[in-house]
C-alpha cells in the first residue's frame, strides 16, 4: 500500500464516532481529480472531505474547500455537501457531543448563561431564515493586479436555509449592562499554538441586538456539517462570512470595541466610499468588513461554449445583495452600451440568491461577450470596472463570460 | 441479567452515537523540496500549524516583502516558536521557491 494511497483514505475514511455508519458517500471513493481556475497558478485538487462531494481544496490543513462554480448552476438553495468551508486555525474540532456542549454567554451581563442544546432548541423561539454567506476574500484570485491571500475564484460563497434562534433572545436572556459596546463570538476551533491569537469576532451591540443575527442549529433542515460549524453557528445576514462563527461556543459582552486581532488588523477595508484604493497602494485609514456589495453570476452558458444563431439561448444565473433585495438582474452583450431586463425567480427573502433568466437570441454568429449587473431595490449596483484592495476583499465588478454563436 | 445489559447499555449506546465525528486531513500539498538551507527549516516551523497550500498558490508578483511579513507576522501574532536567526533562510527559501520563482 504506497502513501499516497494511505493519504487518501485517511482525507475520505470519516465515520461517526462510536457508530459504523459512515459519512462517505458511494461516489467519494473515484479518483482525485484537478481544476484549473482561471488565473496564474490556479491549478487545485478537487477532493471530498468529510460531508462533503468533491470541492476546490485551497488548504488541507486547516481545510479551505472552495464549491465548484457549476454547482451552483439551477439551484439557489446550496445543498450542505457542496457549501464552502473556511477555516482560519487548524487546531479544528474533530469530536462533539451534543450532549455536553454548551454555549457560555457572559461578560458585561447581569447573568451569565451555560446553555446546552436541548436548552437552546426548547427555551428560546425558533426562527429560519434564507442566507447568503460569502467569504470575504471571495474571487481574490482574480484581483488585478493579483493580491496575497487565499486565491480564490467565485465558489466561496452560498445560500442555505439557517434555523435556530434569534441572537437577541439570548442576549436579553443574560441581560447585557447600560453601556455595552460590543459582542464578541468565539468558537471550538483553536490555534495550534495556544498563545496565537484565536479567532474571535465582534459585532456592535446594536447590530447584535438587531433580531435579525442568529444562532443557528440547523442547515437546509438538519445538523450544520462539521467543516461548517457544528453544532451552532453565528448567522449575521447581509454581512461577509468572517463574522459566521463556527461551532460557537463563547459569547462575551464587552464595554469596549474589541480589539482581538481579527478585528483590529484583519478584514479590514478601505475607509471610504468605494472601498477602494488605486492598485498597489495600501490603505491607511481602515475599517472592519461589513456588509456585502451587490453581486450577480451567470451560471449557464458557461464560459467558452456554444449557443445557436438566431435561436433563444436560455441565459440564468443568480444574484445577491446585503439585504435591501434584488430589483433587478440586467444582460448586456454589447459591453454594456445597452441592458435588457431578466426575469426574477422565486423570492427567498432578502438575503438570499435570487435566481434570474432571461432567453437571449445572438443575431450574427461569431464571439458574444455576456455581462451581468444586479440592481438592487435602493439603486446599489456593480461597478463595470474593478475595484481593487491589497486584501482582495469584496469584488462585486460585472461578471462576463464569452460565448460563441454558431 | 439481560434486563441489567439493558439498562447500562442503551444510554451509553445513545450517548456514543450521538457524538458527531470526523477525521483530520493529512497535508494534501507539501512543501516544494529544495536545496536551500531554509526548506528543512519551513517545513519543521511552518508544518507545526498549517499545509503548504497557502505558499503554494500565492500569486507570480508576490515578492520577498510579502514572505517576510508573512514569517514575522507568524512569528508575532501567532507566536510561531522560529528562531531569529533561522527567519532569513525561511524567507529565501519561500522567495526562491513560491511567487515569482515558482517552476
Amino acid at each position: 500500500m504506497n502513501s499516497s494511497f494511505l493519504k487518501r483514505r485517511r482525507l475520505l475514511s470519516a465515520a461517526l464516532v462510536g457508530s459504523a455508519t459512515s459519512l462517505l458517500p458511494s461516489w467519494a471513493l473515484g479518483a482525485s481529480s484537478k481544476v484549473i481556475l482561471p488565473f496564474a497558478y490556479g491549478e487545485r485538487d478537487l477532493l471530498a472531505f468529510p460531508e462533503k462531494k468533491p470541492m476546490i481544496v485551497h488548504g488541507s490543513r486547516p481545510p479551505q474547500l472552495e464549491t465548484p462554480f457549476g454547482y451552483f448552476d439551477n439551484q439557489i438553495i446550496t445543498p450542505n455537501d457542496e457549501f464552502f468551508v473556511r477555516y482560519h486555525l487548524a487546531n479544528i474540532p474533530t469530536s462533539i457531543d451534543p450532549e455536553t456542549y454548551r454555549l457560555k454567554v457572559g461578560g458585561n451581563v447581569t447573568k451569565p448563561l451555560e446553555l446546552s442544546l436541548h436548552d437552546i432548541k426548547t427555551q428560546f423561539t425558533s426562527t429560519s431564515v434564507v442566507a447568503v454567506n460569502q467569504c470575504s476574500g471571495n474571487s481574490r484570485g482574480l484581483f488585478e493586479p493579483r493580491v496575497n491571500g487565499g486565491q480564490i475564484a467565485n465558489g466561496a460563497m452560498g445560500n442555505a436555509t439557517w434555523t435556530g434562534v434569534s441572537l437577541q433572545d439570548i442576549l436579553r436572556a443574560s441581560n447585557p449592562n447600560l453601556g455595552s459596546k460590543q459582542v464578541t463570538f468565539n468558537g471550538l476551533d483553536a490555534p495550534v499554538i495556544p498563545s496565537s491569537a484565536d479567532f474571535i469576532k465582534a459585532l456592535d451591540i446594536d447590530h447584535a441586538m438587531h433580531g435579525e443575527v442568529m444562532i443557528a442549529y440547523q442547515m437546509n433542515g438538519v445538523d450544520i456539517p462539521m467543516l461548517n460549524g457544528y453544532p451552532l453557528k453565528l448567522i449575521v445576514p447581509g454581512y461577509y462570512g468572517t463574522y459566521w462563527v463556527k461551532h460557537l461556543s463563547q459569547i462575551n459582552v464587552v464595554d469596549t470595541v474589541f480589539n482581538g486581532y481579527w478585528m483590529e488588523h484583519a478584514y479590514r477595508i478601505p475607509d471610504n466610499d468605494c472601498h477602494c484604493m488605486p492598485p498597489g497602494e495600501k490603505a491607511t485609514a481602515t475599517v472592519p468588513i461589513n456588509k456585502l456589495a451587490i453581486r450577480s453570476f451567470i451560471t449557464s452558458p458557461t464560459e467558452g461554449s456554444a449557443i445557436h444563431v438566431n435561436e433563444p439561448t436560455l441565459v440564468r444565473g443568480i444574484a445577491f445583495d446585503s439585504g435591501n433585495g434584488i430589483a433587478q438582474v440586467l444582460l448586456s452583450q454589447d459591453g454594456g452600451e445597452s441592458w435588457i431586463e431578466t426575469e426574477l425567480g422565486q423570492d427567498l427573502g432578502r438575503y438570499s440568491f435570487r435566481a434570474w433568466q432571461v432567453q437571449f437570441t445572438a443575431q450574427h454568429a461569431g464571439p458574444v461577450n455576456l455581462q451581468v449587473r444586479a440592481v438592487s431595490r435602493t439603486g446599489e449596483t456593480q461597478p463595470m470596472l474593478a475595484r481593487w484592495m491589497s486584501t482582495g476583499y469584496m469584488r462585486n465588478v460585472v461578471e462576463s463570460i464569452g460565448v460563441t454563436a454558431v | 441479567m439481560n434486563k441489567l445489559i439493558y439498562f447500562i447499555s442503551l444510554p451509553l449506546l445513545a450517548q456514543l452515537a450521538s457524538a458527531k465525528g470526523m477525521e483530520l486531513v493529512e497535508d494534501t500539498v507539501l512543501w516544494r523540496s529544495s536545496s536551500l538551507p531554509g526548506y528543512s527549516l519551513t517545513v519543521s516551523n511552518c508544518s507545526t500549524c498549517h499545509s503548504a497550500h497557502y505558499a503554494e498558490y500565492q500569486p507570480p508578483n508576490s515578492n520577498p516583502a510579502f514572505w517576510k511579513a508573512q514569517v514575522i507576522r507568524m512569528k508575532k501574532i501567532f507566536n510561531a516558536p522560529i528562531p531569529d536567526e533561522d527567519v532569513p533562510a525561511i524567507i529565501e527559501y519561500l522567495n526562491q521557491t513560491y511567487g515569482a520563482n515558482r517552476k
